[in-house]
């Protein structure tokens, strides 16, 4: 297992109060090399929590994450994050951007100028190197993003929503790109939405998460790639994800106190 | 030339012709001062010594300089202005950086601010003098606290308003704590710490000449109070011009500091629309 996450619980509520709301309660789930994972549920359903987790930007008060085996505490560069605010270093040019990773981890500059080219072809960003990151459209961001992400040839990509912030016509467009870079390098990949069709489009397994913090089912996608979104099976597949958020959204219009309460 | 254009059109955002309005004011500004002088010198409206033409400002400055004198001047301040500046900006964005990001250092240093800060640095220069003596040491001292405090409150708030995403992403892409501050908060909180040396560079002019009245022996400020021992007008009109022009020199200097560093830096009102 790539990716291995235990019986993880998370609150934003101080731990010595009597009724901490948990955000996640009890969340397992596994990810093998190269698998495609979504993770889909309303906002506030906490799948960004998740992400943040697994990511070591903030700690479980309960269960464990692994990566390869090694339990995560604190962010690391085995772990690549795609932010939906792109979050690029404006005063960083394309290139810079992108070279970051493989130059903070002290790859030799020759290196690190090759890995950096390698992925700015691979995104399809060539001749825009020397551009700042103020001067490119969502989806351009959104590729300078991608790249940086990858050049460190993480174990795992964590993507939260990264192409919430992008007009329909160049979201539908980079999913076919993030595909396309997906199908070439193959990282194993967490990618957190609230589209179905999205999740359909690109996803192993989706992992529905509901407004209780559990999850609400693990649907595998056996579908060949590319995927016509308007096929009838991928539409079978959307209807399903529907069902199941349609049911958990009658069940938790509040989160109740969790039973488990601290340590 | 090109580059004092240049630095006005980034200032301004819009491009550049030549301003006729603007030299016209500046030589009717001489042109009047030097008329009111001349025609005083026959008239005797006040007495004329007390405003001397600007030629013979410029006579004086001559004077100065064929006794070899007026350059040691200049250079003296400028020195003295250059590492106290300089100094002051560097231990208060050092200071700045290690307080915006400690919550409990923030928390220790404001009290001392509040205490420190209302007290015009002016006001300790005789402090500072009998600690330091009268060497140039407290002259330095004084222009760098001069500079220090308004610095340090702009760094303060750049390191505090740097975007968390970034710093989380600079961790995710395996940054250390050292490459984050150089290469993420340093970065982000620069153009407040510029902010602070304009608003620090004019203090810090103030600073200079008032340290440079009280006790030294050369420098434009020393030159100042010199002069008016001897009652020579002329050269203290020269002196508050050269200081006037020593700020120029420096403010056009951080200019071209500041527009290299932010070739990044879009925005703000002029590029809010086309024109």
């Amino acid at each position: 297992m790539k990716l291995a996450i235990e019986d993880v619980y998370k609150s934003f509520d101080p731990p010595p109060s009597p009724n901490r709301r948990f955000v996640l309660r009890g969340v397992a789930l596994q990810a093998e090399q190269g698998e495609f994972i979504s993770l889909l549920g309303y906002s506030g359903c906490g799948k960004s929590t998740l992400l943040n987790l697994i990511a070591g930007y903030i700690k479980p008060d309960r269960g464990r994450i692994l990566i390869d085996g090694t339990i995560v505490d604190g962010p690391g560069a085995d772990r690549g994050v795609v932010f939906q605010e792109y979050a690029l270093f404006p005063w960083y040019t394309v290139y810079e951007n992108i070279a970051f990773g493989p130059e903070v981890r002290g790859v030799p500059a020759g290196t690190a100028r090759e890995i950096a080219n390698r992925y700015i072809a691979l995104v399809g960003l060539t001749g825009c190197e020397h551009v700042y990151p103020d001067a490119l459209s969502g989806g351009m961001k959104q590729r300078v993003g991608i790249a940086r992400a990858l050049a460190n040839e993480p174990t795992v990509l964590l993507m939260d929503e990264p192409f919430g912030a992008l007009d329909a016509l160049t979201r539908e467009a980079m999913r076919q790109e993030l595909l396309r870079i997906w199908l070439q390098v193959r990282p194993t990949v967490v990618f957190v939405t609230h589209s179905m069709p999205e999740a359909v489009a690109l996803s192993d397994r989706i992992a529905v998460m509901n407004l209780r913090g559990t999850l609400e089912g693990i649907i595998p996608v056996d579908l060949p790639r590319p995927r016509d979104p308007h096929a009838s099976q991928f539409l079978e597949y959307v209807k399903t994800l529907e069902q199941l958020l349609r049911v958990n959204d009658k069940s938790s219009a509040a989160r109740e106190p969790a039973v488990f309460s601290g340590k | 030339m090109q580059d004092v254009a240049q630095f006005w059109r980034l200032r301004r955002g819009r491009p550049v012709a030549v301003d006729y309005t603007r030299w016209a004011t500046i030589a009717t500004f001489f042109l009047g001062w030097q008329l009111v002088a001349a025609y005083n010198a026959v008239h005797q409206l006040f007495n004329p010594v007390f405003l001397p033409s600007p030629t013979m400002v410029l006579g004086a400055g001559r004077d100065l300089l064929r006794a070899g004198v007026l350059h040691l001047h200049l250079l003296q301040s400028g020195w003295r202005l250059l590492i106290g500046f300089g100094l002051g900006t560097v231990a208060a964005v050092v200071v700045g950086i290690l307080v915006g990001r400690s919550r409990r250092l923030e928390s220790i240093a404001a009290p001392l601010l509040d205490l420190v800060g209302p007290i015009p640095p002016f006001a300790l220069l005789p402090i500072i003098i009998i600690w330091f003596g009268v060497g140039e040491l407290p002259k330095v001292v004084f222009i760098a606290y001069a500079t220090f405090l308004p610095v340090l409150a702009y760094t303060v708030d750049g390191v505090k308003s740097v975007n968390p995403l970034l710093i989380r992403s600079a961790y995710s892409l395996g940054a250390s704590e050292m490459q984050i501050f150089r290469r993420v908060v340093l970065k982000s909180a620069l153009p407040n710490i510029f902010v602070g040396m304009r608003v620090s560079l004019a203090l810090s002019f103030s600073a200079l000449v008032v340290a440079e009245m009280i006790g030294a022996d050369a420098g434009l400020g020393y030159l100042i109070i010199d002069s008016r021992n001897f009652f020579r007008m002329a050269n203290m009109f020269l002196a508050a011009s050269l200081i006037g022009v020593e700020y120029t020199l420096f403010s056009l200097l951080l200019g071209r500091v500041e527009a290299r560093v932010f070739r990044w830096r879009k925005g703000g009102y002029a590029h809010a629309l086309e024109r």
